[in-house]
């Protein structure tokens, strides 16, 4: 079948159709588009799981003749679950993302652009598509803050723009370091024959792709970017740069495990369990001194990036399987975080947890999807977050004993913070509290229903994703 | 997965209330309905009787690591059910008449079903990764719960305070159960009768006994407790009498031989006794008619700890059970004197509850079984606790039951008073106190009566054996009456004949008062945390300013050395022709030098 394929040929039209029309009809067009696409997703992962072998390659013949490029998708683990991820998030942000109801149609055409990017990104099988749709992807981030954002957008997202160039810098100099060596850009191929490419080569591929993608997630001294970025994008913007870019650098960092065998060192390992955990405590400690709701959010963000960077480290496959739980995730807990804020910015005019009071008297929804984004992100079980966080933390026990269990401390630091501005200014009408000034829409409450069932519809049923993992390649 | 029937009512109960939001005359018919139902089912279970089968159901598994959902239904277990089960139909029945506002009726069901879902989940769980979700969902809805009414001040504060402690608890449950998993491959608890003894296992469980710890309001965790009494009264009531607070001692009690076999029963008596001590002689000093009952939760729970400590597993049931009853049934009432003193909090400005008779005698059967009389069933919870110890523990026990006694006749001589001169005392009105919250009040006055059969039923039904003490000596009683009727003697004149109030500003009371009331030192102790915790974050927050200063310093100094290469081209032809001829100039030089 050729859902991959056809998904994208949706999006791709679904984006040019927006181009084409006006502003009023742009939106019905953008959640027809990502409508289909998000049900083409689903009948991929409901064939899948209902299959013996969930593998497939999808190809549409050659691409680029002299380095034997071919345009092929394949239907496997990371893209099952990812794809669905990112199918997921640009549908609710097209349906009730747009709080500010503005540019409609050009933020919609940036969006069908985008999950186009992500999901051929996170199904392709040679490294030269993936640098592609990678960089593809960065530009449409780019000019969704630059043109849509806050009042610094300029400086946001020209900061966004540096740092992730510089990522896809490193990561095109290291895709061409391998292509040299292994001469082909086919990830599988480059499994099959990583062991002719001598070992200091390696390396140099593993640094260089290691400081990308940890530039692209983010990890500690490279994280720069992303509290201005998230923070003055537009809450669209927020929620896929929150929910799908940064999955980008996590989706690499599993490829750059499996691909480079070299990097399985007890070293490295314990280079990046520091990292991580300095990460999460960092962001933990940043975020109790921060008092804007969406920068907040933001730092939270790059805990659980530190929580997936230790699972990646710790090279066991259960660590594998639940970062990429956790990266599913996240993507929809900070989407849905992301369009909670939006909506309270709106409905409030006020983003600062210092002024905010009384959020439930106006908006019962806004408050209560909060507070379950709050539980979502803590993860509590029956959200498919405690899964991730179960598997990665188990991985971490097996090969750092007790050390792999600090990072749980700084996720207890944030969620407490979190807990605190809930109690603060979300679930507390005592004295004064701000004015409502705008109501919260139909759409962008189904949008919240959408995005919590998926949280805890895979949290009820988790072996729907475990299953798969036995095909990890 | 059977078993699991025992719940579904209420989750359908639960989810009839949410969606019948509009409508709010509904949801208390549905939850009472949902709940007898699931009392019916309970019963069934019980009169079926207890299999040794487990049902598992496989939830996920990977690598070589399986989590299975288990339930079982054995002596202890079935008896926690029974009194979830039972409770809630009595506490929901009673909410009919407290809760009256329309608006909060949907939700109230809705949190409530769920609460008692999960607790009743958890108790028919029997492996720790089923517990733990149960666990957390109880947490998470008494989050909910306690801070039901978030228009009042104290309350968002309160309810933010019950879920900083019980996610740590959470927290320390999950390392547990990780470690427990990776040891074993699997997350039932027969995995961890198997032998042999794993020494990271003694780490899990002491982990685990610290989550128990935060649930039940014990030792470095017992501040949320009394704060949570900000929660409407029957949250209150079913909070501290057979859910949340009990859930600790129902894990340990299901694995209390592996505790014993790890040597690790110490440490549960030394918390039991510290949070014992600390919640007698707080609940002395409180002066707020919840906080008082509050207190001799954490005083309670900290009594079955002990009587887990001692491993006599006996006590701690039948101080389970009696405990459930009277905590209850105090609580209902004090929830009905409040209504009737217009929502007054503090003990001195309550009168009267002696006008309305069935709260009369129900607060003396509950006061005298919480002060642990001959035959009611707080007697014989306690008594077996006391008969069991011996040396230095008898006589802490000894010291916490006088404490106990005399708590608990103060506070009921305090709100019985009556003072004809005060416009306070005018103002009460009982007439209009609902008889819904009457029926669930009779119930459990008989229920502490008749509870005390129980103390000759549960050894046989349990099965203990024989080193277990079930006996009661005789001098116990004597004892335990003497205690009581000292400090009836004494609270009777001090509030009730003389009406003293007893003022801080006492000089030879004061620093013991300030000791006493409060708990000041752990609260210190975690205001302290949080503020170093909040300098930190100020550290951090200046290296983040720090690194972001950098990197635009780092983008300026590129910014000005284009500008400084721009000056070059500024439209100027003699600059240009400046710079030509020393270019050629330079040119030259080089050819020079190198030919």
């Amino acid at each position: 079948m050729f859902y991959i394929g056809i998904t994208l040929l949706v999006l791709l039209v679904g984006a040019l159709l927006v181009l084409m029309t006006k502003e009023k009809n742009s939106r019905v067009i953008g959640l027809a588009s990502s409508g289909l696409a998000l049900l083409l997703i689903i009948a991929m992962f409901a064939s899948a799981s209902l299959s013996i072998n969930p593998i497939q390659n999808e190809n549409y013949g050659l691409y680029i003749t002299p380095f034997n490029i071919h345009l092929q998708f394949q239907i496997n683990i990371f893209s099952l679950i990812l794809t669905l991820m990112s199918a997921i998030v640009a549908f609710t942000a097209i349906l009730g993302g747009d709080v500010e109801l503005s540019n409609t149609k050009g933020k919609t055409f940036l969006l069908l652009l985008f999950e186009l990017s992500a999901i051929a990104l996170f199904s392709s099988t040679n490294l030269f598509l993936f640098y592609i749709f990678f960089d593809f992807g960065v530009i449409i981030a780019f000019f969704m803050i630059y043109l849509y954002g806050g009042a610094n957008k300029r400086r946001a997202s020209l900061k966004f723009i540096a740092y992730e160039f510089s990522s896809s810098m490193l990561l095109l100099i290291a895709i061409i370091l391998l292509y040299t060596s292994a001469h082909t850009f086919n990830i599988n191929l480059i499994i099959q024959n990583i062991n002719s490419i001598n070992s200091s080569t390696q390396i140099i591929i593993f640094t260089l792709l290691l400081i990308a993608f940890m530039i692209n997630m983010p990890i500690f001294p490279f994280h720069s970017w992303l509290p201005d970025a998230y923070t003055e994008a537009p809450t669209q913007g927020s929620m896929i740069l929150g929910g799908i870019l940064s999955k980008f650098g996590g989706y690499g960092l599993l490829l750059t495990f499996l691909m480079l065998p070299i990097s399985h060192t007890y070293n490295i390992q314990v280079i990046l369990l520091i990292l991580g955990i300095i990460s999460t405590f960092y962001a933990a400690f940043v975020l109790m001194s921060r008092h804007d709701l969406k920068r907040i959010i933001a730092y939270s963000a790059i805990i659980e990036m530190g929580i997936v960077l230790v699972g990646i480290a710790s090279l066991t496959k259960i660590g594998f399987d639940g970062a990429l739980i956790v990266l599913f995730a996240q993507g929809v807990t900070i989407a849905l975080m992301f369009i909670i804020a939006g909506s309270i910015e709106k409905v409030f005019e006020e983003r600062d947890t210092r002024f905010l009071r009384g959020v439930i008297k106006s908006t019962l929804s806004d408050a209560y999807s909060f507070t379950i984004g709050i539980f979502a992100l803590g993860g509590i079980p029956l959200s498919i977050g405690f899964i991730g966080d179960l598997l990665i933390f188990t991985g971490a026990l097996n090969s750092f004993s007790i050390f792999g269990i600090i990072p749980l401390f700084a996720l207890l630091i944030g969620i407490l913070f979190l807990y605190y501005i809930n109690s603060k200014s979300i679930l507390n009408t005592y004295g004064e509290i701000s004015k409502s000034i705008n109501s919260v829409k139909i759409e962008q409450k189904l949008s919240y229903a959408i995005l919590i069932f998926t949280l805890f519809f895979f949290g009820i049923f988790p072996f729907l994703f475990t299953n798969f993992f036995k095909f990890l390649i | 997965m059977l078993y699991l029937l025992v719940a579904i009512p209420m989750i359908i109960a639960a989810f009839l209330s949410i969606i019948l939001y509009n409508f709010p005359k509904l949801p208390k018919y549905i939850a009472l309905a949902g709940s007898l139902i699931s009392l019916m089912i309970a019963i069934l279970i019980f009169i079926e009787g207890h299999s040794d089968i487990i049902q598992t159901f496989n939830w996920f598994s990977i690598d070589n690591i399986t989590a299975s959902l288990s339930f079982a239904v054995y002596p202890i277990n079935m008896i926690a059910l029974l009194i979830v089960a039972g409770m809630t139909p009595l506490i929901i029945l009673y909410s009919f008449g407290f809760m009256r506002m329309p608006t909060e009726q949907g939700r109230f069901y809705f949190e409530i079903s769920i609460f008692a879902a999960s607790m009743m989940i958890f108790v028919i769980s029997y492996s720790l990764i089923a517990m733990f979700i149960a666990w957390e969902m109880l947490g998470i809805m008494s989050y909910l719960l306690i801070g039901f009414w978030y228009w009042k001040e104290n309350v968002p504060k309160a309810a933010q305070k019950a879920i900083s402690m019980v996610f740590i608890g959470d927290i320390l449950f999950l390392i547990g159960i990780i470690i427990i998993g990776l040891t074993y491959g699997n997350f039932n608890i027969s995995s961890l009768y198997s032998l042999p003894f794993y020494p990271q296992v003694s780490i899990a469980l002491i982990l685990i006994l610290f989550a128990a710890f935060s649930k039940g309001a014990q030792f470095p965790f017992t501040e949320w407790l009394p704060d949570a009494m900000e929660g409407p009264t029957p949250v209150s009531a079913y909070l501290h009498s057979s859910t949340m607070v009990k859930a600790g001692i129902i894990l340990i009690a299901v694995i209390l031989p592996i505790y014993s076999a790890y040597n690790l029963l110490w440490l549960i008596l030394i918390i039991g006794f510290i949070s014992a001590i600390i919640g007698a002689t707080n609940a002395l000093t409180t002066k707020h008619i919840k906080k008082v009952l509050a207190y001799s939760t954490i005083e309670d729970i900290g009594l079955m700890f002990i009587a887990l400590g001692l491993n006599n597993i006996f006590a701690a049931i039948m101080l389970f059970v009696a405990q459930t009853f009277y905590k209850a049934l105090l609580f209902l009432d004090s929830g009905a004197i409040m209504k009737a003193n217009d929502d007054r909090e503090d003990i001195y400005k309550i009168y009267g509850a002696s006008q309305n008779k069935l709260i009369y005698i129900s607060l003396i059967f509950g006061v005298l079984s919480l002060a642990s009389i001959f035959p009611l069933s707080g007697f014989f919870g306690k008594a077996v606790i006391i008969s069991t110890s011996s040396g230095i523990s008898y006589l802490l026990l000894i010291l916490i039951e006088i404490l106990s006694s005399f708590y608990i006749f103060r506070w009921f001589f305090v709100i019985i008073r009556k003072d004809g001169d005060d416009e306070l005392y005018r103002a009460i009105n009982y007439k209009s106190t609902s008889k819904l919250m009457l029926l669930p009040i009779f119930i459990l006055t008989l229920l502490i009566i008749f509870a005390s059969i129980l103390y000759f039923y549960i050894p046989h039904y349990i099965g203990i054996s024989t080193t277990i003490n079930t006996n009661i000596p005789i001098y116990e009683l004597i004892i335990s009456t003497v205690i009581a009727i000292i400090a009836i003697y004494f609270t009777y004149l001090i509030f009730y004949k003389h009406k003293l109030v007893i003022k801080e500003s006492y000089k030879w009371y004061k620093p013991l008062y300030n000791i006493f009331n409060n708990n000041i030192f752990i609260n210190s102790f975690y205001l302290y945390t949080a503020l170093f915790f909040e300098w930190i974050a100020g550290i951090f927050l200046g290296i983040e300013i720090s690194i972001d200063k950098f990197l635009s310093k780092i983008g300026h100094s590129i910014l000005s050395f284009n500008n400084f290469i721009r000056r070059i081209e500024n439209g100027q032809i003699n600059t240009y022709a400046l710079s030509f001829i020393l270019g050629i100039l330079f040119l030259i030089i080089i050819i020079y030098i190198f030919y």
